[in-house]
Order: C-alpha cells, then sequence, then structure tokens
C-alpha cells in the first residue's frame, strides 16, 4: 500500500510539473514565433509600400541613423542602423513579388530570392494568390493585395529569422524533459519522505485500533464466562438475559473489528474458487432463516462461476451479504451471480419500503446502520473491504423498491 | 500423569481477573485447578507437580510462551491450551508453542469447556 501511495504520489506531482513546464514551453515559443510573424508582416508592410520593390539603389546613400537605441530603431519606422527599415536589413532581404493581371498572367516585379528562378517564383506566386497570406513551405512570410488593377504576391524568406526561434524551441523542449526526468528522480528519492507521515497517521491509527480490540478481548472473555456463573447460581431472569445479549453483541463487534483489521494486514493468497457452490451454500444456510421469516428467496445462479481468489474471505463477504439481505428484507430477496468479460458479479437484493432511489455507497462505512437495525454496522464493511483487496469494487442502491448490493470481481 | 478423577490443570496467564475467570469456570466442572501469573512461576509449578494440561496465555510474561510449554511437555508430558488475541496467532501458536489446542478470546464459557473436554 505504501509503495501504491509512492507510485501516486510521483505519478501526480510528475504530471503536475510536466503541465507547467509544458504550459510555459508552449507559451515561451508561441511568443516567439508571433513575434517573428510580426516581424516578417512588417516587412511585407514595407515591400508593399515601396511598390513591391524595397530595394536600395545602387549609388544611394543610407538616410541619417536614429539615435543607436532600439526602441527609436523600431517605433521610427525602423530606419536605425538595428531595424528593419535600415539600409543593411534592405540589402540582405531576401524576397520576390509578382504581379497577376487580370487575365491571370504574372509578371516579376522584384526576384531578389536565390533559391528559385523568376519562372519557379512565378509558378510560387500563381498557387498563392488567391489565399490571404500566411506562411508557407515552413520559413517563407507571404501576403497577397491589390493594386492599380493588379495582384501582388509577395514572399519573403524568414529562414533567417526563425533559426534562433527554432533553436529556442529545441532547446525548451530539451530542457522540458530533461528538467522532467530530474523531477521524477528527485521525487521518487524524495517521496519517501512526503508519504511517511500520511503512512504514519494510518498506521498509528490502525494500531490504536488494533490495541483498543485487543485490550476489550480479556475483560469481555471474563464477563462472558462469569456471566454464566451468576445464571448458575442465581437463575436467569431478564438482568441475565440483556448482559447476555449485550455481551454476545459486544463479542461480535469485537470479532468483527478483528476481521476487518485482519483483512487490512494480509496479502491474499489466490486459487480457484468455485463461487457459485460458495453462494449456493451460503444461501442454504440461511434457509431457516428465510423460511422462518416468511422472506421468498429467488436465485439466478450461473454454473461454474470460478474466480482466483481467498476462499476463506470471499466465503465471508457472501455470507456478509446474504446476511445483510436476511436483517432487512420483508418479504423477498434476490440473489444473482454471473460472470461476463472475465467479470464476476455477484448482486443480492432485498425489498424495502419508503426508501427513495438512488445511492447508498454509505452503507459500506464502518458502524453505519439504517435507524431499526440490530447489527453493529460492520457487515457491508467487511464485504468492501474483501472486495477491495481483490480488486474489485462494490456498490449499494435502491431502485424500484428494493435495495440493491452489487459486488464485482 | 494424574488419574480420571484426580485431572489437574494449570492456568498460567498475566491478566489475574481473566485468571480468576478461569479458574471458576474449571473449578465449577469438577476440575482441580492451579493458578500462575507468570512464566517463571508456571516453571516452577510444572517441576513441583504434576498437571495434566497446561492452559498458557500467549501474552504470558517474564518467560515466553512457547518456552514454557516446552518446559511443560518435558516435564510433565501433558496437553497445552494456548490462549490467543488474534486468531491470525493460532497457526504461530500451532508452530511455536506446539500446542495440542487453541482459543481466540474472546470466548464463551460453554466453548471453553467444549475444548477442555476435548483434552481431557
Amino acid at each position: 500500500m505504501v509503495k501504491k501511495l509512492k507510485i501516486k504520489f510521483v505519478c501526480v506531482a510528475t504530471a503536475s510539473i510536466a503541465a507547467l513546464l509544458i504550459a510555459i514551453l508552449a507559451v515561451v515559443n508561441v511568443v516567439n514565433f508571433s513575434l517573428v510573424a510580426d516581424d516578417a508582416d512588417k516587412v511585407l508592410d514595407m515591400i508593399r509600400e515601396s511598390g513591391g520593390q524595397f530595394s536600395l539603389p545602387f549609388n544611394e546613400q543610407p538616410t541619417e541613423p536614429a539615435p543607436f537605441e532600439r526602441g527609436e530603431n523600431f517605433a521610427n519606422g525602423g530606419h536605425g542602423p538595428m531595424g528593419p527599415n535600415s539600409a543593411d536589413n534592405k540589402a540582405s532581404m531576401r524576397f520576390f513579388t509578382v504581379a497577376f493581371s487580370a487575365d491571370g498572367t504574372g509578371r516579376i516585379v522584384k526576384h531578389n530570392l536565390s533559391v528559385v528562378s523568376e519562372q519557379e517564383a512565378v509558378e510560387w506566386a500563381t498557387r498563392l494568390k488567391n489565399a490571404k497570406g500566411g506562411w508557407t513551405h515552413s520559413t517563407y512570410r507571404y501576403e497577397t493585395y491589390a493594386a492599380g488593377g493588379e495582384t501582388f504576391v509577395t514572399v519573403v524568406d524568414q529562414a533567417r529569422e526563425l533559426l534562433p526561434s527554432y533553436r529556442v524551441l529545441y532547446a525548451s523542449i530539451i530542457g522540458t524533459i530533461s528538467g522532467l526526468a530530474i523531477a521524477v528522480l528527485v521525487l521518487a528519492l524524495l517521496s519517501d519522505k512526503f508519504v511517511k507521515p500520511l503512512t504514519d497517521s494510518e498506521r498509528k491509527q490502525k494500531k490504536f485500533v488494533a490495541e483498543a480490540a485487543r485490550e476489550l478481548k480479556t475483560p469481555l472473555t471474563v464477563i462472558a464466562v462469569d456471566k454464566e456463573y451468576l445464571k448458575d447460581e442465581f437463575g436467569e431472569n431478564d438482568a441475565t438475559r440483556s448482559i447476555d445479549k449485550q455481551t454476545d453483541k459486544l463479542m461480535n463487534l469485537t470479532l468483527k473489528l478483528n476481521e476487518l483489521l485482519v483483512i487490512e494486514r494480509e496479502e491474499i493468497e489466490r486459487a480457484p474458487v468455485n463461487m457459485s457452490e460458495l453462494t449456493k451454500n451460503s444461501l442454504d444456510g440461511f434457509n431457516e432463516t428465510f423460511s422462518a421469516n416468511g422472506v421468498i428467496v429467488t436465485r439466478e445462479i450461473s454454473e461454474n462461476v470460478f474466480f482466483d481468489g481467498d476462499e476463506i474471505l470471499l466465503k465471508k463477504a457472501i455470507y456478509e451479504l446474504i446476511d445483510n439481505a436476511a436483517r432487512f428484507a420483508e418479504k423477498s430477496v434476490e440473489v444473482s451471480l454471473s460472470k461476463s468479460e472475465k467479470r464476476v458479479k455477484l448482486a443480492v437484493s432485498s425489498d424495502v419500503t419508503g426508501e427513495e432511489d438512488g445511492d447508498r455507497d454509505t452503507a459500506f462505512d464502518r458502524f453505519y446502520k439504517s435507524p431499526d437495525s440490530s447489527g453493529n454496522g460492520l457487515g457491508l464493511s467487511i464485504v468492501k473491504e474483501i472486495v477491495s483487496v481483490h480488486g474489485g469494487r462494490a456498490r449499494a442502491y435502491v431502485r424500484d423498491g428494493k435495495f440493491v448490493v452489487k459486488i464485482e470481481l | 500423569m494424574n488419574t480420571e478423577n484426580e485431572r489437574k490443570i494449570l492456568v498460567a496467564g498475566c491478566d489475574r481477573d481473566f485468571c480468576a475467570s478461569i479458574y471458576r469456570a474449571l473449578t465449577l466442572r469438577g476440575l482441580a485447578a492451579d493458578v500462575v501469573f507468570d512464566g517463571v512461576q508456571a516453571i516452577r509449578a510444572f517441576s513441583a507437580s504434576d498437571y495434566d494440561i497446561a492452559i498458557i496465555d500467549a501474552d504470558i510474561t517474564r518467560v515466553a510462551a512457547c518456552e514454557v510449554a516446552d518446559k511443560f511437555r518435558s516435564l510433565s508430558g501433558g496437553k497445552v491450551l494456548a490462549l490467543l488475541n488474534d486468531c491470525t496467532e493460532i497457526s504461530k501458536a500451532v508452530n511455536d508453542l506446539k500446542c495440542d489446542a487453541a482459543l481466540t478470546r474472546p470466548f464463551t464459557r460453554k466453548r471453553f469447556y467444549e475444548v477442555i473436554d476435548g483434552l481431557l
């Protein structure tokens, strides 16, 4: 159980860290790539404003640069030495612009991209001319616009600008994976420390219950043995009958508490168990009780239903289910056992009146008792514990005037 | 070994009220019984007298229950009834104490008599 808790802790903590790291990775890279796209769009705007050319005449001198501050380089139209509108930047821009006339004929306006020929540039632009704009072929940013009766398509190579962004992306992915790996290692090493307080607390609780139960047993035995002496000496009367009843109740409670503690403690040994025979034999054991109370029992028990489990515990679970039904049934009890898709299903229901339909999983809580119950409230807790150690599940609900307890193994 | 009419039982436990209760149940049954409250007293008692049955509490102090049981068998050759707190201790009782019978608390007088009758 401690091992399961540690694994759960490491998984949950790792998932949380992974979610955080992935969120940071996503935000950083989305912002990064958005900024590159924004810069590319600014360049496309400038190309458009210069009629698709964006060229510096060979003998043109660059304009007086703005003061060397990055903010001003971009805010003032980017004319500073670092800005996109700088002479150096214009000279290094790799792009082409193709203009299409109304009849669809394309002509090169500007060709400054050596990886494609002019013809290839026209063919490329032809494929893009009806689109809105954006990224094409991963590293090229393009836009289309109409001017002077023609449709212009400008494609700008952003590979150089994207390279640092891809590097950031790869680095952040590697960083995230490394970070996660380190987190898993650290969490696994420290899981003992985090889980210990919980397991210590649970162990102390169980120890307390076990010791309390243990301390009750000797005095209870003294009462159980000596009350017989009183009856021998003074005969039976209301007082001795009351002592008998309460002693039986206490003994039953102590035995069941002990059973619960044992089930929680022990590793089960599995072997094939004939659930059909166990169920039938258990029901047969209650025949007299049912007859005496006028309860009609309906059985739908499939033959040869086998399950790998602890026979003693499973027998106990079936007994408690039927005992519970026998206590509360007014007129009828139904017991069904079947196996489908490798799961064994056992359902025991008893008729009830005045109960609304709905879940009743609180019935599995320890010491839970219905108002008119004479039991100790541990029977269904034992069922749930036994089902749980076998890896199954238990449900309780009321439907159509029946209280149903269903277990699935 | 004693004759049928002189069956003697030693009760060895650490809780005095509990031992007194067991003693009462035995004497009401017509059986002779002695009571001791730790393992040292138990061994002393075996050495001084013959007992047919030793009722040994698994929680006995000063000397471990299995050692008391071994000593009893070697000195008296009688049977051992182990009194346990937990049904999971039964296999331990059988292996370590090598007892002839075991009772888990709490138990009724009726159940106690059934076990004693089975040993006699």
